[in-house]
């Protein structure tokens, strides 16, 4: 008999039809809408952060340069130099010349492009008032400079007398207790009759006069019209190259106005306020001021003539606009910025006429660098994950598909579709749901990230697309591939784990965690930089291997207990408990699948909470540390004393104050053992600071003899040594014994304090001091009968309590700072780059619920159709439909508690087990080293939205098969 | 009519060239767990071109691994099978193909198996001329219709149309690509005995009309009313076939004579009818005896040993 071959077998048609396609997608609705969804999610998110991390490095890069202050952000030239001036009508357009040669010959392109404007100003040597008014007796030692600003006269404004204008030299008495009266006295107060000049002599000194701030008025103790003499201040560094013979000579000063700063904030000021007020440098021991008053232009030349061959400190500020600066050249700025640092080195011993450039361009370019690393690594984790749970839910729902469609996929075969026409089905399926789903994700994605240039955003489009429809076609081979006869069969039987299949499991396993092994020790080795500080990119991995490793132990070993349970209730004749559990043993591997995709992506959502939250507390906890209270307010120099006019009593919203010396360098003597030659001495009115940090986070927990020491009038005597709190770190080779007793350099008194408590950290002390922490009063004691001038003062106050306190502040001092924790919290948590993690991490902390969740009701529905016959069956021998919801309780949650329990332990020891590669530090601040916090509340959500999931689609089955025909039901499996 | 049951013998020795359907010892084993079942224990059949024949059997008889392995859906474990020139035996993955689609139709027992759910009738019977790539199909699908009676009901989806209406969409699937065979199980299993009869009248005229060989499996009685030939499944083997003809009598009656052959297989092996064995209470060995024209079958006890040749 011939073998008869008939017509070619090659298929007419390409596909099964594309109606025939889009129909079948139409009857699988609910899933296929599904998978549309997650393919759009994970596409938008994945096309999306590329784009908003650009753009957020733009933003960071550009709010890094400009919450600096300006000496950091912008550039100064200085140099101590003659620049004579001109014999034009501007005597200072040498120096403005300089300052333009500079930008143009010495400042790279780069540099050049971000720099907006740029002005000098120039400060003459210092000098010593050497008379006062009145000739009185000079409470305190007094320095001065003048100094011109180019464009002062736009950024102040005159509130009393006039701007300074040159004036002709004038004549001065001179000699010791020389008075005498004249129109040209140095004030008009009239002496004595009885008093005779003695060996005066009458002096010609040139006169200049001088606008000051009321400030600086107040601290001179001078009024507008009154003179002061000023010689030369032969420690001034501007005078080195002076001979003492040069510096015999004498200048008057007038003072002619009151000038006031329209706004001391300005940008133009450069964070110098030495015009606004002066500088006070007081301890009990003594008072200086170093004053500086404005000069007018006009007086450069006869200025210059004046102060002999001393040099005058020039410096051209160029301004740098933080908007022009662009996160995708930061690379050659930061070059350009280290070459011109490079040539014009701020090094010490600057020669005469030597250029140096003051800037922290650099540092806050590579601070930004370092911080856009660790984001974008952080980020990576995040994404990694989220795309892992992504790919393992369109699998899933693939597989639930396929499953759908099994019988259709019979049918079809056995009425003569071909493999390829089935592939290609598949491939057309796969592609109606993926392009539209990939075509609208980046739709989505641009718009949310609109200036962001990222070429990669389409092709990671067309790669999304792709792996989805590669997903949907794969789900379907074993179908398409397999020998007809064996599909005719519509119950999935269970198979029985095949050795094969067990080895190849552990191999996997083993695998897994050799790698995760291998990425830790290199996580500890090199760090989450990596050597060459790039983020390693296999970090991101090691959820996810591990989220595998622990999903396919866990799928072989939770049926065990389960096992145990069906035989109890079969003891038990506990219909509802056997047939749960027995059911579940007997679910093919498919139904497995969904705990595996829930534990993956419970450990995502978990780790990204703990991430997130690390960061957040983290954050908290470096400011109330950098703070040590909500508020603290420090005198404008830091260490030294606040100013006496401080008085917050009347300050309604502070809740609480406690004044506080601090001393960042103490000098220590005296000590039996050896002691460092330094520490950060900090001593607080301790019972007042109780009651500032009462309940809050930065309270330490202040020990008892801090707060209720009694000390007694001999209090810092060695008889009676002042009990401290000194840090853990101590000496290089020992850390401090209780016990141990030293003594301090206060200035005017050297207590003797002792040793009581040792501790790791205290608020307000920054991280790395060696430091000791006394009793205010204790102290005060042992300055008796000096007064101790307090440094800080810490306040307990809400967030609104800033505007009320820095007003009062500022009417009473200018020079004093407050610091508020909110505002640097606030900081912290704004920066561009710590939002858009924390945004991130949220996005990937909900998507990942989002998506176990659907993992949890796939898990139902892929065994919805043998359990629908199963439980009509056991309604026909009179069950009820209670008891079918029970079954199905008790056959779903069990594989839900599992995942979750293993995905959150998973998600904490993934936290723990890479903790020195997730760079927390980065986000949260300088004040506190940052440690990993669980995020109970983020477990609770999880767990409790995974369980309720489960219960309402169960109650929905249950619903649903109790009205359904028990006839049709008991079909259920042999139709579609 | 009244039926007039004869038994005689008859088979085939030698493979019929013109045959539609030919089966050689068939044997199908199946592996479940650690069991083997010999689903078909060398299974000969001969259908011809245009017969309407029903394979009957017990549940368990293998007539259902048989239609299997006709259909294409499962390939026997040893024996030869030829249907319409394919030798199933070898068939390569294409040709398995083009033998389901162009050569044969199946109907399943379950209703709902044979139709796409989301696909209306219509498109239920253009679907597997679309795989096939024909252009007429609309016209096609609705001359099928037409055929199975079904004008009026080509937009309903299957959900909207009875049993025994999915029944004769489904036969009218099956000859979409108009094949030379159409093999049915149990076709009838869920339906009613007037939908039953319908559905079987609609075989039948598509037997009669359209020349094409139905080869149904069933239980049910109603089937033998409309076939020419019935086939025994016994075991795993043909035993016996029923022909039926209609004879007309002295008064010019009609009435259908069936007539009930045991299967001789080629190597001259046949099944005797059940009741026959028990009735002689035949067990074991039986004597035989040959007489010019029949042979004589007897127990193997004292007192049947006639025509014994005791040389």
């Amino acid at each position: 008999m011939a073998n008869h071959r008939g017509r070619s077998a090659r298929p007419r048609s390409l596909t099964i039809g594309l109606r025939l396609i889009a129909r079948q997608l139409r009857f699988d609705g609910v899933v296929v809408v599904s998978i549309f969804l997650a393919v759009f999610l994970s596409g938008v998110v994945l096309i999306a952060t590329p784009r908003l991390f650009e753009e957020t490095s733009d933003e960071a890069l550009q709010v890094a340069v400009r919450e600096s202050t300006p000496p950091l952000r912008n550039l100064a030239l200085l140099n101590f130099a003659r620049i004579g001036p001109r014999f034009d009508d501007n005597p200072l357009i040498a120096i403005k010349a300089a300052g333009d040669r500079f930008l143009e010959e010495e400042v790279p392109a780069s540099v050049h492009s971000i720099i907006t404007e740029h002005s000098f100003l120039l400060d003459s040597p210092q000098f010593r008032v050497s008379a006062f008014p009145g000739d009185e007796e000079a409470p305190f030692d007094t320095f001065l400079r003048m100094r011109y600003q180019e464009g002062v006269e736009d950024h102040t404004r005159v509130v009393a007398g006039t701007l300074p204008q040159p004036r002709d030299p004038i004549l001065i008495e001179v000699g010791d207790d020389c008075v005498v009266p004249g129109e040209n006295a140095l004030s008009q107060a009239t002496p004595d009759d009885s008093e005779e000049a003695i060996d005066c002599e009458e002096v010609e000194v040139p006169l200049y006069e001088l606008a000051v701030t009321e400030e600086t008025l107040a601290e001179l103790r001078v009024d507008i019209g009154d003179r002061l003499i000023l010689t030369p201040d032969a420690n001034d560094f501007l005078y080195r190259t002076t001979s003492l013979s040069q510096l015999d000579y004498m200048l008057a000063i007038e003072i002619s106005g009151l000038i006031e700063p329209l706004n001391p904030d300005a940008e133009f000021w450069y964070d110098d306020d030495r015009l606004h007020r002066p500088r006070i440098v007081e301890n009990p021991d003594f008072v200086i001021i170093f004053a500086t008053g404005l000069t007018t232009p006009a007086d450069y030349r006869s200025l210059s003539s004046d102060t002999g061959l001393a040099s005058w400190w020039f410096t051209w500020r160029y301004f740098v606009d933080a908007n022009l600066v662009d996160a995708s050249s930061v690379d050659a700025l930061l070059s350009d910025v280290r070459t011109l640092e490079a040539n014009f080195p701020p090094a010490l011993g600057l020669g005469f006429d030597q250029q140096r450039i003051a800037t922290d361009l650099s540092d806050i370019i590579e601070g930004y660098l370092e911080r856009r690393t660790v984001t974008a690594g952080m980020l990576s984790l995040a994404m990694v994950g989220l795309f892992a749970v992504a790919v393992a839910v369109v699998v899933l729902l693939s597989a639930l598909v396929t499953s759908r469609q099994q019988a259709s996929l019979v049918l079809l075969r056995s009425r003569g579709a071909s493999k390829p026409q089935l592939v290609a089905s598949r491939i057309t399926q796969g592609a109606l749901l993926s392009i539209p789903a990939a075509a609208l994700a980046y739709v989505i994605a641009t718009q949310l990230a609109p200036d962001a240039t990222d070429a990669l955003s389409w092709q990671i489009a067309v790669l999304v697309a792709a792996a989805a429809t590669t997903i949907v076609v794969v789900s379907a081979l074993p179908v398409i591939g397999k020998d007809l006869g064996s599909l005719q069969s519509n119950e999935e039987a269970a198979k029985a784990a095949s050795a094969r299949r067990l080895v190849g499991e552990l191999l996997v396993v083993a695998v897994t965690l050799g790698a995760v092994y291998l990425l830790r020790r290199r996580v500890l080795i090199e760090g989450s930089l990596g050597r060459d500080g790039s983020f390693d990119p296999l970090l991101a991995l090691a959820p996810v291997l591990l989220g595998v490793a622990a999903g396919i132990i866990t799928n072989r070993l939770y049926l065990l207990p389960l096992r145990l349970l069906a035989w109890v209730g079969s003891l038990r004749t506990k219909l509802v408990m056997f047939m749960g559990f027995m059911r579940i043993q007997g679910q093919p591997a498919i139904a497995r699948v969904p705990m595996i995709v829930i534990l993956v992506a419970v450990a995502v959502a978990i780790f990204s909470s703990i991430i997130r939250l690390s960061i957040a507390e983290g954050q908290q906890e470096s400011t109330w540390h950098a703070v040590g209270a909500d508020y603290r307010v420090t005198a404008g120099v830091d260490g030294s004393a606040l100013s006496a006019r401080l008085d917050l009593s009347s300050v309604e919203a502070v809740d609480a104050s406690a004044r506080a010396l601090r001393m960042p360098r103490a000098a220590t003597t005296q000590a039996r053992s050896a002691v460092p030659p330094t520490v950060f001495f900090l001593s607080v009115d301790t019972r007042e600071y109780a009651q500032v940090i009462a309940e809050k986070r930065a309270d330490p927990g202040l020990p008892d003899f801090l707060v209720n020491l009694r000390p007694g009038a001999n209090a810092g005597q060695p008889s009676n040594p002042i009990p401290v709190v000194a840090s853990q770190l101590w000496l290089p080779t020992r850390p401090p014994s209780l016990g141990e007793q030293f003594s301090l350099d206060l200035g005017s008194a050297q207590p003797v304090f002792e040793v009581a408590e040792i501790r790791d950290q205290w608020p307000g002390v920054p991280l790395g001091e060696k430091f000791v922490i006394s009793n205010l009063e204790a102290v005060e004691l042992a300055y008796a009968p000096l007064t101790v001038r307090p440094t800080d003062v810490f306040i307990r106050g809400g967030e609104g309590a800033a505007s009320e306190l820095e007003e009062t502040i500022q009417s009473q001092s200018q020079s004093t700072r407050l610091t508020s924790r909110f505002d640097l919290f606030n900081e912290l948590h704004d920066e561009p780059f710590a939002e858009g993690l924390d945004q991130g991490l949220r996005l990937t902390f909900l998507l990942s619920t989002v998506f176990a969740l659907v993992a949890a009701v796939a898990s139902l529905a892929l065994t919805a159709r043998s359990r629908r016959r199963d439980l009509g069956y056991l309604r026909t021998l009179g069950s009820t439909s209670r008891q079918a919801v029970a079954m199905t309780m008790i056959e779903q949650l069990p594989s839900v508690i599992a995942a979750v329990a293993v995905g959150v332990t998973l998600g904490i020891g993934t936290a723990l087990m890479f903790e020195p590669g997730i760079d927390v530090n980065a986000f949260s601040g300088p004040g506190r080293v940052a440690e990993l916090q669980i995020d109970i509340g983020a477990i609770l959500l999880v767990t409790a939205g995974l369980l309720t999931a489960v219960l309402v689609a169960v109650g929905i089955f249950g619903i649903v098969t109790r009205k359904e025909n028990l006839g049709s039901l008991m079909r259920a499996g042999e139709e579609q | 009519m009244t039926e007039t049951r004869q038994f005689q013998t008859g088979g085939a020795s030698r493979v019929e060239a013109d045959a539609l359907i030919v089966c050689e010892g068939l044997v199908k084993i199946y592996k479940a767990a650690d069991l083997e079942v010999v689903a078909l224990q060398g299974l000969d059949l001969i259908v011809e071109q245009g017969e309407f024949i029903a394979i009957v059997g017990a549940s368990g008889s293998g007539k259902s691994t048989l239609l299997n392995i006709l259909g294409g859906l499962d390939t026997p474990s040893a024996g030869g099978v030829m249907v319409a020139g394919y030798d199933l035996l070898a068939l390569s993955a294409s040709d398995r193909t083009d033998y389901r689609r162009n050569t044969l139709g199946f109907i399943w027992q379950q209703t709902g198996r044979n139709l796409l759910p989301y696909l209306t009738a219509v498109e239920n019977i253009e679907m597997p001329m679309m795989l096939d790539g024909r252009k007429d199909r609309r016209d096609r699908a609705m001359h099928l219709l037409e055929t199975v009676s079904l004008t009026g009901r080509e937009q309903h989806r299957p959900s909207q149309l009875s049993g025994g209406e999915q029944q004769r969409v489904a036969i009218a699937t099956a000859l979409a690509n108009s094949p030379k065979v159409v093999f049915a199980d149990e076709p009838t299993g869920e339906l009613d005995t007037a939908t039953s009869s319908e559905v079987f009248e609609v075989l039948r005229t598509v037997n009669r009309e359209q020349e094409v060989t139905v080869v149904v499996v069933s239980h049910d009685p109603l089937v033998a009313d409309h076939v020419n030939r019935t086939v025994a499944i016994r075991d795993g083997r043909t035993s016996s076939e029923t022909l039926r003809r209609t004879a007309i009598g002295e008064q010019g009656e009609r009435h259908v004579i069936a007539e009930e052959f045991a299967v001789l297989d080629r190597v001259g092996r046949l099944q005797l009818p059940s009741e026959y064995v028990e009735e002689l209470e035949l067990e074991r060995r039986v004597r035989l005896t040959l007489d010019p024209d029949h042979i004589n079958v007897y127990p193997d006890r004292p007192g049947h040993d006639e025509g014994v040749d005791r040389r």
